[in-house]
This record gives structure tokens, sequence and C-alpha cells, in this order.
């Protein structure tokens, strides 16, 4: 079923969008939740919540395409589920990919939480803009789906060597441009 | 700034990079074969047209390849023949490391890929160790050489090298020139000299 008729299912209000969604989009939102939280069932639970917050969430709204509104939701209920699991102690995927990054990210000078996320958002776009398609897609297929180098492979059709060399220059590229851009002194 | 800060930031990016990411198309296999495939035959070409010079009986066990990215792309990878240029370029390492990249036949292809760093003044420690290099994907049937030029000269900058062949049981020593060019850098075998290895008295 396409994009479009199953947001029409949401607008009608009938249950069968979501297990139309589930049919379509299913599988690439648990994955994108195991990558995160490595355990099937919270990331089956996260998933369900997250068609709950698409079904609340359209009408309103009718996002085109459906597949990555519907992602951001899962992401944001995975991540939230992942901080209040691992409040204590780190596991998984996520944390790896995130422990990766934080070197480019440490700074000794900023206050924590002084760039809002909104704002800095903004300014990792400007820096994705920078980057070739090719690099933008391997950067956001590990820090915003938290793929695995195997993974990104996969889906890339680059060596896992290759992608980690590409990651290693982009994260040095990351850090300059937000020096530049003042988030990092 | 700390990663929840980031991983939230990343969260709120527009969804237009999140649909890049599902509409991108795998590179394709075919291109990969017909490009390592040009590289493969000309190789073989080149490697022809060698054999002869380096040894008589047509068969070197001493082949440098110097390997450069045409077009800051493609990759080539070319056998040197003593006394031509040859273009070569700067790759970038996984460590961080640039460097000029060189191979020659490994002595046992079972072993795991080697890379040895040349560390032309000392400016890192001898702690580095590569496992990738930018551009290039690298087979354990090479031994590679990773030639980091010193930070504070300019080319031309001299590279002495060791081949040993075990079949023979015999022991080349090279010395590379590379130089700067109008549109880059080439590099040269300026001197090969092969001897026996003799078991010392």
């Amino acid at each position: 079923m396409d994009d479009e008729k199953i947001i029409e299912l949401f607008f009608a209000r009938s249950e069968q969008a979501i297990s139309e969604l589930d049919a379509k989009y299913g599988k690439v939102c648990f994955q994108l939740s195991h990558n995160i939280l490595n355990n099937r069932l919270d990331a089956e639970e996260c998933v369900n919540d997250a068609y709950l917050g698409t079904w609340n969430a359209i009408p309103p709204q009718r996002p085109n395409p459906l597949l990555p509104f519907v992602c951001v939701i899962v992401r944001r209920y995975s991540i939230m589920r992942h901080r209040a699991n691992t409040a204590m102690k780190r596991n998984g995927a996520y944390d790896i990919a995130m422990a990766e990054i934080e070197h480019c990210l440490a700074d000794p000078v900023t206050v924590e939480g002084t760039v809002e996320a909104k704002r800095l958002a903004h300014i990792i776009e400007d820096f994705l803009d920078t980057l070739t398609e090719e690099n933008r897609v391997i950067f956001l297929r590990r820090y915003w789906f938290t793929d695995s180098y195997a993974d990104i492979a996969e889906h890339t059709g680059f060596t896992e060597k290759n992608i980690s060399v590409r990651l290693t220059r982009t994260r040095k590229q990351l850090r300059e441009y937000l020096i530049k851009r003042e988030v990092l002194v | 700034m700390n990663t929840n800060t980031f991983s939230d930031a990343m969260g709120e990016i527009n969804e237009k990079y999140i649909n890049e990411v599902f509409n991108f198309k795998k590179r394709s296999r075919k291109s990969y074969w017909i490009k390592w495939g040009a590289v493969a035959a000309c190789l073989c070409l080149v490697l022809a047209g060698i054999f002869p010079l380096f040894n008589q009986s047509g068969e070197s066990p001493f082949m440098l390849t110097a390997y450069a990215l045409e077009n800051s792309s493609s990759l080539s990878a070319v056998s040197m023949k003593e006394g031509e240029n040859i273009p070569v370029s700067l790759f970038e390492a996984n460590n961080g490391l640039w460097g000029f990249v060189f191979s020659h036949v490994a002595d046992d292809p079972e072993q795991p890929i080697s890379v040895s760093i040349v560390n032309a003044d000392q400016q890192f420690t001898v702690d580095e160790k590569i496992e990738a290099i930018s551009g290039i994907e690298m087979d354990s049937t090479q031994k590679y050489v990773f030639f980091v030029p010193p930070q504070n000269e300019t080319a031309p900058y001299s590279l002495p090298l060791t081949m040993y062949d075990e079949k023979t049981d015999s022991v080349a020593l090279l010395k590379v020139v590379i130089e700067q060019v109008e549109d880059g850098y080439t590099a040269r075998i300026d001197e090969l000299v092969t001897y026996e290895r003799k078991e010392a008295p």
C-alpha cells in the first residue's frame, strides 16, 4: 500500500493504518530501535509507542514522505527508553557510536547544556550540507540510525575499512566545523 | 557539549536528510569490478613490460607498485620501472597520518596485511599503526609502505627501501625519489641493486 493510502487511513481513524504501517515499515523501525536499545522486547515496545505517536500526530500532520517521519518518532522513543534503561551503565551499539564521537565534541571551556539542541541541529544541518552525499549518508547511518560498520557497508556498497576511514575524517571535519561556528572553543 | 546534546540535536535535523539515506543508491558492484578489472589489466601490461628489466629469467620478485589518485577519486596502481617517473598522491590513513603509498609482494600472503610506516623525520611515535588507507583496498598478497614526508621540508624526498625474496633468497636495495611537479607528485626508482643473501662466515 502506498504512503498516501496509509495516511488516508490515519485520517479516517482506521486502525488498519497501524497494521499497514507495520507491514510496510515495521522492519526498518524495529532495526532502528534495536540498534539503539540492543533488546528485542524493548525495541518492539518502542516501535509500538512510535506507532501510537504517529496515530496521535496524523492528523493534523500529513507527512510526505512517511518513513522518515515515523523513524524520527521511533528514534526519539528509543533514545528516551535507552536513557531510562542505562542511566548507570553503558551497553549496545548506540553507546559505542556515541563514545566514538564523544572526543570530537569534548570541550573543556563550554558549559554543558549551553548549546540548545535546535540551534545545534541547524549547525549540524549546515555541516551536513558541506559533505558529499556518500559521506553524509554514511555519517547519518552511523550517528542517526546507529548502524554498525558492517550494516553501513551493506547499505552503501563500500568496504568496512573505507567506512571507518571516511567516518574518522568526517568526525575530524565536524570538530573543526563546530570550532569554526563557535559551538566549541 | 556532551553526547546527549549531540544525539538530541541529531534527532531535530530536517527529515530530508533521513529521506536521503533511504533513497541513497548503493554503489554498484559492477562498476567496482570494472574499475579494479581495468586496474588489474593495466597492471598486467605494465608487469609484462617490466619483467625483463628487473630479472633476466622474466620473473622478478622485486616489483614496487606506486599508488595515486586520479581526478581525486579513481585509484591507479602502477608498477614502477627504474628511472621512470610515476604519478603518486598523498593518502590519509585511518590514524590521520598522510603519506605516499607503495607496495611490493608479501613474503607470506597467509599473514595479516602489513603496513610499514616510514617516519622521515621522527615526527610521531613509532606506536602508530595503520589498518586502513583511504581509497585503497589493501590485500594480503602485498606488503605496504606508508611514507610520511618530513614536515618541514619540501620535495624532493628520498625513500630508501629494502625488499627480500624468500624463493631466490635475494635482497633488493632501492632508492625512490619523490618530486613535486605542477599537478602533484611523481616517484622514480633512482637506484636498484640486488644481492644474493649470504650467511655470515
